[in-house]
């Protein structure tokens, strides 16, 4: 596409010019807006039909306009039924509330859309809902409010957010898609996904998540064809935000601020120190074919008098370190116009504090803007809004970098451990009083108190302008404008880290006859064990290092900055003829983006640093790193749309979107997407008033193809990768370096020039119709979706002489489709009781087309024709050995051979019996019949079909005068759950790892009698235990069925409480609106199908909690 | 106003059409990577592009021979299929049969590795010359630079094709970048296409670089170590050579041998034109010592393809080392060494004497004339060919080098420039001591301890008392940082490759001046005991050419290809199933082994040798380890004197080591002495036993001549055909169709 097309691109915009004309005379009318209560409408659009002039009642309800003769006046106010007056006597309009909201403007790509004229399927997300909710990120407060849109995580740790996905988006990154998220545009600029460093950074998904609520107009989502008119990005669905601007009246200023509590919905119930050192013995003492010397009984296991002591030991570290913490969200919005002049401004914080030591975030938002009137049909716009986020994190990095440890660990150290013996930190070294694992140096308090930090800020902000002109003073052009818009967006990040190091100690020579406790047994005297000489440094003598190498510290920092900007040039057209009403558009768009990273990073740091990197004492030549990277990525791209209405009944519209970027290569770098959909309005036909019982009907219908640019950057062209070193040495000499060489690696080697968009058509029919006197509204949309070219890489079927890996190739196929259905009861009951029952819910699926299939493992692989969800598979448990003649019977049986990988002679009484289920797989790819090889490859059977398919979300809400209250609750069903395998067995050593509750010994299988060294019996064989010996947790903590619990979930997510003050109380203090609310988040639970309910099923074991959050919120305005 | 309403649709149109250009993509840059251009269009780039292929081609000391590697010497899985090593390589382990089939008995995969991963693989480096080559050319380079990278590009491919060769024969000719999109398939070719591929390309090499490199080597001092012409036209002839061998050559077509002949005959010229020769060929000096010097020397006329390395630490961001392993798994522990490698008996015993001829012990080579010399087995160090000391070392040797294994806490006897290997062992138990099935712990002098061995590998050393050291020595590492190279191709093996190809032919005299080449470097004078017979018997002859590669080339990886290419584990008599008629070995009486003299391998076994205390010593029990009792060392060592003070507890009993820079035999006197004092040899099991602890013997089978392709290169490429005799994944594990014989 070149510049000859834009000539073909305006022809085609000049056809829909029109020409048309009119005349006006004058009449002045003074009116007052109220609703059915009585209560003034501020800010009600009054507007003359067919021209001449608008204004909007101020905040009395008030306004004034002169009216030519002859003409009618509209009203018009979202959420209310607009009317038309033509009768001047009476001042008072009695505005009626809008059941189904049918007034109400819709933002839809590049501009809006009466919510009655949408043909696609465009839902929008009820804003008022998530005012009160306080949240590390905008997506989290989504959940459950929008049919179609699943949101994941983000209610754990502060600072992190959630994912939002579309129709199940998310669904194909089984087959390895990477982008599943959706677009994000904010008043109408595109958010970039951009590489920095080596991540690719959605800043959409960011800029949303930073966006305060109380700042957001209105979110739109669009689910269907309509997206394609964000052409080759919108196959994941769109998420469109409007930020408030300035409404016309007297400046209005209005605050709304909370403050909460943030506390775990609930922590993983363990082992107390007793039942653990049970529970130790126990596992020590499984294996009855195994002989234990004297010695072996005394050291291996915990003694009598030691088990004694540890009933009243309990060093629960998470309970002494775990808080609730504080969380709080403050914003101002000021705003305001007059006929000229839009201006408005706002000013919001949030912060939540973490439960878990030095770990919180908060973050400012602003935004400002003014939109002028330069003169009658030119007005120009500028506006700038960005946030500043803090986000601390403790810096975890002893024994490795996963940033869950410090829950993690502080949950499973065994209570008989304390933190500090005698000042000391205590490394978890357990009964064999050796070191497992580095994780066992881990300490809370020395991290906690070392002045270690993980910071980072990220700063990003938007500044754009525009200018517009319309042609209305020329009569054949009316109706017809032009308009320029520029934005750019800078996003900043810093973040620095420092690690320390701490000694960490273990005792030469411990307490008890076992020399396994930490502190004294009761009577016993073993003063002499406190002296200097019986602590000796853990870590090999080394000091621990928090990053760092040797027993040093470590310093980093990282820098990135991304520049973004979006040009468009539209044109646009909007015009009623009678009862034909004309729309189109056009733009341009243009934007690119580039980013810059920089990243240094000091090993061996001396003790006294100031963070600064020349505070390192490097002794390597690695000790001290820097890379800096930078990206770039451009788009150009024409859009275009045309609606028809005839007679708000017959609906039409065409879009279409022409992309080019340069993740392709030049000759295919364009795509076109064009969607096509219509909507009949049958309730509007004159015939349709027969139909006494449905109140409105709608049937509405699209199709379009949308795109999804699922490939690595720059796959299309052949480049290298520059290494250093490591190359080949040539020269005489004995110190020539193995130098530089510029290599072709994996990724840059697989080139495929002839890669372009996915390509998504979508299909989309929807039924909205409202019965019972508007009171139920209900609206099914049923939607199919054929993924075509969908780019995938070739394995199997690609020849190893070709030397590298596939490039992603178009030539996957996928169809998805499901159903939504929502239901809407509104309803008053007498004259001050309203109440409204939302509900939610679908059916959705999907199956593979066309993708390489798996040569092994067939049988639980995806499988042409069926769904990406291959569900859950595992091991079929059928009993446990209890004796040896189990063992025997069973090898006997089924002619056992091998059973996972042991021999008979290796199994033992406390494992759990799985079937033979299959033999190996053969030449033709089929499985031939059990083969008395019981393994994991070949003997799995599906434990659960898929995840849970059913589901709804109910909201409620209702009004009782000044009172309101409303609540989320949800369920889904249909799967099964597991108990999650880190619950099966301890992580590295049951050393230094406590379990679960349900790990209790007196549950678990025993074999015989387990003794201490002088005899004393610790654990009572126990034959008929429900649980296995958790000493065979290789083979027990397999997924089998033994460890499948329901599925079914049922949870109250949200519930508020508001009072309103009266506005007899507070007009004399000058406000306009006071209300109080009092919030409730991740509230309750209902259903805990885990054993012992050790877990909540809103919880996660081993990693930071969801947050039960309550929070008391004040909105005020004047 | 109205002024600022036409400014600002001027503006506003001005933008538009500003902003509908498609120009500003085409400037954008991909900053993660260099592009095409940026790489090929200038020098260093291409360069680097080339440093970057070539390394995962040269060959490397550090490894198992695999897909990537060749051996190097090591006891690993090719040289511990030959006399070098004991110990069952899976080519020779009659206890398991390879086979196409993942697991455990699995055939290597010397044609795949990862398939999706072009830098572990063997195709992914065969793309990365192809695509240099492509770049190259198309590439903005003047014509002579071109010429540079491709000469040594060209070479590289040849390589990497030439080690498919020697495995499977004909294998698929990817000739150029191909699209990584499914349906593209490449078919394996014939041997022959294959073979005339590689040498298409290394006479492309050889004459591309001839500008740069036939006037005396590359002229600036930091090329040293690229390959030239002459490295092209060497490799050429290992082919050639190859293409005449038994192994491709059943029915002995001489024409094959005459083309060989012929070739190397004219290419050596070429070759000595690039600087190449016998190192120290008129300076033998004395044991050896210049054929010693040989293998660590720097700017080295016989290093015709050569790996280098060099001292740097290892460790850092960037990290430039590369260091060579030999001398540090050559070492004894005693040297901070990694313990040494212990030769087979069989090694040691087959090496001549010092006139040159084979022990008469050694009743393999019939056709050649074994010596007059008596080869007594108990002082293996007596009497034999000079190359024998620079190849084994032995208790009683002086082995010098620069450094200093001692700290306070050890007790290794020796600084570097006095090092003496003394390495005679005893045992702890009596029943360790009288286990002869099973080798019992053995503990050695000199602080070795359980690490001694009997003898010890020597080749390649660099020694002290013949060229400087080329390593930097410590105590945390021992020899690592260890720059000396890694001579794949010696100027020796053209020598030898061209004895062969001319023995062949039938031009017995011209192989014959070859090996007096060989062995004058080493000192032999006169007929350097090759009999006149092997100018006029061409199966004498022939064998003389292998057992001299068997000798000069030893440990230096070579063995396993020569004694594929002869045949020598059963004379080719055995039959592979499925194999056609023209499988039959024709030529050569149908028989190589019968036809050399030669004892095929198959069916024989290798010990190790052990030199032990006699019993006459404290039952030859001692301990396990130095003690301190009372301010007192105690030695473990029977032989050790306990009424003197450790360490002059030998005084009397050790005669001085064996100086090789001195002449030998007024010191062997001594030595012979302690010997027959003090110590004695055994021969202890050295390939496995089975688990009743009878006797294992080796069993290489037919069908490992050609190599099928596992069971992971077959899924990687659907299609391909699996060579004869080999099961087909990929077709149900039937028999395979490929036929590396079919012309």
């Amino acid at each position: 596409m070149k510049h000859n097309n834009i000539i073909k691109y305006c022809l085609s915009l000049a056809v829909m010019i029109m020409f048309a004309a009119s005349a006006y005379a004058q009449q002045a009318f003074k009116g007052n807006v109220v609703d059915e209560a009585g209560e003034p409408i501020i800010g009600a659009t009054v507007k003359i039909i067919g021209g001449g002039g608008a204004t909007i009642t101020d905040f009395d309800g008030n306004f004034t306009i002169s009216v030519p003769k002859g003409k009618e006046l509209e009203i018009s106010y979202i959420g209310y039924v607009t009317q038309k007056v033509s009768n001047f006597k009476n001042a008072k309009i009695v505005m009626k509330e809008d059941a189904q909201s049918l007034g109400e403007v819709v933002v839809v790509g590049y501009g809006t859309q009466k919510k009655a004229h949408l043909t696609g399927s465009v839902a929008t997300v009820p804003v008022d809902e998530i005012q009160d909710l306080a949240s590390t990120g905008l997506a989290s407060t989504l959940s459950g409010l929008v049919n179609g849109l699943g949101v994941s995580g983000g209610n754990a740790r502060p600072g992190e957010t959630a994912r939002i996905s579309i129709r199940n988006a998310n669904d194909m990154a089984a087959v390895g898609s990477s982008e599943t998220s959706p677009l994000y545009v904010i008043d109408g600029y595109i958010y970039p996904i951009i590489k920095v460093g080596n991540s690719d950074r959605n800043l959409g998904e960011e800029a949303f998540n930073n966006l305060d609520a109380s700042m957001v107009e209105n979110i739109s989502v669009l689910k269907d064809a309509a997206a394609a008119v964000y052409g080759a990005r919108a196959a994941n669905g769109v998420i469109l935000v409007t930020t408030k601007k300035g409404k016309q009246g007297k400046p209005k200023i209005s605050y709304s601020g909370q403050f909460g509590i943030n506390d775990a919905v609930s922590h993983p119930k363990m082992l107390n120190s007793y039942q653990y050192g049970k529970l130790f013995n126990a596992m020590a003492a499984a294996d009855p074919k195994k002989t234990y010397t004297y010695d072996n009984i005394l050291h291996d296991r915990f003694q009598a008098d030691e088990l004694e002591a540890m009933k009243s030991l309990n060093y629960d570290l998470l309970d002494k370190y775990w808080e609730s913490s504080l969380t709080q969200r403050h914003s101002v919005n000021v705003g305001g116009a007059t006929e000229k002049v839009n201006y408005f401004g706002g000013l919001s914080y949030f912060k939540q504090d973490g439960n878990l030591g030095n770990l919180d975030y908060d973050r400012w938002n602003y935004n400002a803007g003014v939109n002028v009137d330069l003169s009658d049909h030119f007005k120009a716009s500028l506006s700038v809004s960005g946030d500043y986020g803090k986000k601390n994190k403790p810096l975890n990095k002893v024994g490795g970098t996963n940033s869950e440890k410090d829950y993690n660990l502080l949950l499973t150290r065994p209570y008989y451990m304390p933190e500090e013996v005698d000042g000391r930190i205590i490394a978890a070294y357990g009964p064999s009083n050796s070191q497992k694992n580095a994780n066992q140096l881990y300490s809370f308090s020395a991290l906690e108190h070392s002045g270690d930090y993980s910071n980072s800020n990220s700063n990003n902000m938007s500044v754009s302008g525009s200018l517009e002109y319309d042609f209305d003073w020329l009569k054949p052009l009316k109706g017809l404008r032009m308009k320029f818009s520029y934005s750019k967006s800078i996003a900043q990040d810093k973040s620095n880290e420092y690690g320390s190091s701490y000694n960490a100690y273990y005792m030469n020579t411990r307490f008890g006859s076992g020399e396994h406790l930490y502190t004294p047994i009761p009577g016993v005297d073993q003063s002499d064990l406190l002296l200097d000489s019986n602590f000796k440094l853990a870590n090999g003598g080394t000091a621990v290092s928090n990053g760092g190498k040797d027993g040093y510290g470590y310093l980093s920092r990282s820098m990135s900055r991304a520049d973004n900007y979006q040009m468009n040039f539209v044109v646009s057209y909007n015009r009623d003829f009678g009862k034909h009403h004309v729309a189109g558009l056009f733009t341009i768009e243009k934007s690119k983006s580039e980013s810059e990273w920089l990243y240094g990073n000091v090993q061996r740091v001396y003790p006294f640093s100031n963070g600064q990197s020349n505070s390192g004492a490097p002794q390597e030549s690695g000790d001290m790193t820097t890379t800096f990277t930078r990206s770039e990525a451009g788009m150009l791209s024409y859009v275009g749309r045309i609606n028809y209405v005839y007679n708000d009944t017959y609906l039409l519209e065409f879009l279409f979107r022409e992309d080019s970027s340069t993740r392709f290569a030049p000759e295919n770098r364009w795509g076109f997407f064009p969607s096509l959909s219509g909507g009949w309005i049958v309730s509007q036909e004159p015939w349709f008033d027969n139909v006494k019982w449905i109140d409105y009907l709608k049937v509405r219908a699209s199709f379009g193809l949308t795109g999804r640019d699922n490939t690595t950057p720059w796959m299309w062209r052949a480049s290298y990768g520059m290494d250093k070193d490591k190359g080949t040495i040539y020269g005489t000499g004995d110190s020539n370096n193995s130098g530089n060489r510029i290599s072709m690696n994996k990724n840059n080697s697989a080139i495929n020039r002839d890669a372009t968009w996915d390509k998504s058509y979508k299909a989309n029919f929807g039924i909205d119709f409202n019965v019972l006197n508007n009171r139920l509204g209900v609206n099914i949309d049923a939607y199919y979706v054929w993924n075509r070219d969908m780019l995938l890489a070739h394995n199997v079927s690609l020849a190893g002489t070709i030397g590298t890996q596939s490039a992603k190739e178009n030539w996957g196929e996928m169809d998805s489709w499901g159903v939504e259905l929502s239901l809407n009861w509104k309803d008053k009951i007498g004259k001050d009781f309203k109440y409204k029952i939302g509900i939610n819910t679908g059916y959705s699926d999907n199956k593979m087309l066309e993708m390489e299939w798996a040569t092994e493992n067939i049988y639980r692989s995806i499988r042409r024709g069926h769904r990406l969800d291959i569900g859950t598979w595992g091991m079929q448990c059928i009993g446990m050995f209890r004796s040896f003649q189990d063992i025997e019977e069973y090898f006997n049986k089924y002619n056992i051979t091998s059973y996972l990988g042991m021999s008979k002679d290796d199994v033992r009484p406390g494992m759990l019996i799985y079937k033979d289920v299959r033999g190996a797989q053969q030449a033709d790819g089929t499985y031939a019949g059990p083969d008395g090889i019981v393994d994991e490859k070949d003997d799995q059977v599906c434990l659960s079909n898929r995840s849970n398919p059913w589901g709804f979300t109910t909201n409620l809400s209702a009004e009782y005068k000044s009172f309101s209250i409303s609540a989320q609750l949800s369920a889904s069903w249909g799967g099964y759950s597991f108990v999650t395998s880190q619950a099966l067995k301890p992580a590295q050593s049951i050393e230094f790892t406590n379990m679960p509750s349900f790990w209790n010994p007196d549950n678990m299988f025993v074999y015989e009698d387990v003794v201490d060294a002088q005899g004393n019996v610790t654990v009572k064989q126990n034959l008929n235990g429900a649980l296995p010996n958790l000493a065979y947790s290789n083979v027990n903590s397999l997924t089998s069925n033994f460890w499948r619990v329901s599925g079914t979930r049922i949870q109250l997510n949200r519930l508020t409480l508001a009072y309103k003050l009266p506005s007899t109380w507070i007009k004399p203090l000058g406000l306009e609106n006071v209300r109080l609310n009092v919030t409730g988040q991740n509230l309750i639970s209902f259903l805990n199908p885990y054993p012992d309910n050790f877990m909540d099923p809103m919880t996660s074991y081993g990693s930071y909690p969801a947050l039960r959050k309550f929070t008391i919120g004040l909105n005020v305005s004047f | 106003m109205k002024k600022l309403q036409y400014i600002g649709c001027a503006f506003m149109f001005s933008m538009a059409l500003v902003s509908c250009s498609e120009d500003f993509m085409d400037e954008l840059q991909n900053y993660d990577a260099v592009d095409r251009n940026n790489a090929y269009n200038n020098y260093d780039g291409a360069k680097g592009r080339l440093s970057d292929a070539v390394v995962n081609c040269m060959p490397d000391v550090n490894a198992n021979p695999s897909w990537k590697n060749t051996s190097t010497g090591s006891a690993d899985d090719h040289s511990q299929s030959t006399e070098e090593y004991c110990g069952f390589s899976k080519f020779v382990d009659p206890q398991k049969e390879m086979t196409y089939m993942s697991g455990t008995n699995a055939v290597p995969d010397y044609f795949q590795n990862q398939a999706n991963n072009i830098k572990e693989s063997v195709w992914g480096r065969i793309r990365n010359l192809n695509d240099i080559i492509e770049g190259v050319q198309e590439g903005t380079l003047s014509e002579a630079e071109k010429n540079e990278i491709l000469g040594q590009t060209y070479f590289f491919r040849a390589w990497c094709y030439y080690n498919l060769m020697k495995w499977y024969g004909g294998v698929p000719l990817v000739k150029e970048v191909q699209i990584p999109a499914a349906g593209i398939f490449t078919p394996r070719s014939t041997t022959k296409e294959t073979m005339e591929f590689i040498i298409e390309d290394l006479e492309k090499s050889a004459e591309l670089l001839a500008p740069f490199t036939t006037n005396g080597g590359w002229a600036r001092a930091e090329d040293y170590g690229r390959v030239t012409s002459g490295t092209a036209l060497a490799l050429k002839g290992r082919v050639l050579l190859l293409w005449a061998s038994p192994l491709f050559n059943r029915a002995n077509d001489k024409t094959r041998w005459q083309t060989a002949y012929s070739e190397m005959k004219k290419d050596l010229e070429i070759i000595n034109s690039c600087g190449y020769g016998l190192r120290n060929e008129t300076a033998p000096g004395i044991n050896a010592s210049g054929w010693a010097e040989m293998f660590n020397a720097d700017n080295n006329e016989e290093a015709v393809f050569v790996t280098l390395y060099n001292k740097i630490k290892d460790g850092g961001t960037p990290d430039y080392s590369r260091n060579n392993p030999w001398e540090r798994g050559i070492r004894p522990s005693n040297t901070l060494g990694n313990g040494g490698k212990e030769p087979s008996a069989t090694m040691v015993d087959l090496f001549p004497m010092s006139d040159g001829k084979r022990p008469a012990q050694y009743n393999s080579y019939t056709t050649v004339k074994a010596s007059d010399i008596a080869y007594d087995p108990t002082k293996p160090f007596l009497n034999r060919d000079p190359r024998f000391y620079r190849t084994f070392a032995f208790s009683g040797v002086r082995w010098a080098f620069e450094g200093d294994p001692n700290t306070s806490a050890t007790y290794n006897p020796y600084v570097g420039s006095n090092y003496e290997l003394w390495s005679y062992v005893w045992y702890n138990t009596a029943d360790d001591r009288d286990n002869v099935e099973q080798s019992g712990k053995t503990y050695g002098t000199d602080n070795l301890l359980d690490k001694a061995r009997g003898m010890y590998i020597r080749k390649r050393s660099n020694d002290a008392d013949v060229s400087k050291a080329r390593y930097d020595y410590s105590i945390d590492a021992g020899f690592k940082y260890n720059a000396c190279p890694f001579i794949e191709l010696r100027y020796a093996e053209v020598l030898l490759n061209f004895a062969e190809a001319a023995a062949g032919a039938g031009e017995m005299s011209e192989a014959v001046a070859q090996l007096k080449r060989i062995r004058q470097r080493v000192g032999y004078t006169g007929d350097c005991g090759l009999d006149a017979n092997l100018s006029s018997d061409q199966a004498a002859c022939l064998a003389a050419v292998l057992y001299e590669r068997q000798i000069e080339l030893a440990y230096e990886g070579k063995r396993f290809d020569d004694m594929r290419r002869w045949m020598l584990f059963d004379g080719g008599t055995e039959k592979v199933d499925g194999a056609p008629a023209s499988w039959n070995l024709t030529g050569w009486g149908g028989n190589t082994c019968t036809y050399l003299g030669f004892k095929p391998l198959n069916n024989q076994r290798r010990e190790r040798i052990e030199f032990r205390v006699r019993d006459t010593y404290n039952k030859g029990l001692g301990g396990d380890k130095f003690e301190e009792k009372n301010g007192k060392i105690i030695n473990p060592d029977p032989l050790a004197d306990a009424t003197k003070t450790y360490p002059n507890q030998y005084d009397g009993i050790r005669p001085a080591a064996v100086d090789l820079s001195k002449e030998l035999e007024p010191q062997l006197t001594a030595l012979t002495t302690f010997y027959d004092t003090y110590i004695e040899r055994i021969d202890k099991t050295g390939d496995g036993r089975d688990s009743d602890k009878a006797l294992l013997y080796i069993k290489y089978l037919p069908k490992y001549y050609f190599l099928g392709l596992g069971q992971g290169a077959l899924s990687n490429n659907i299609g391909i055909q699996q060579t004869i005799g080999w099961g087909d994944y990929n077709n149900g594990g039937a028999n395979g169709t490929f036929d590396p014989l079919a012309e």
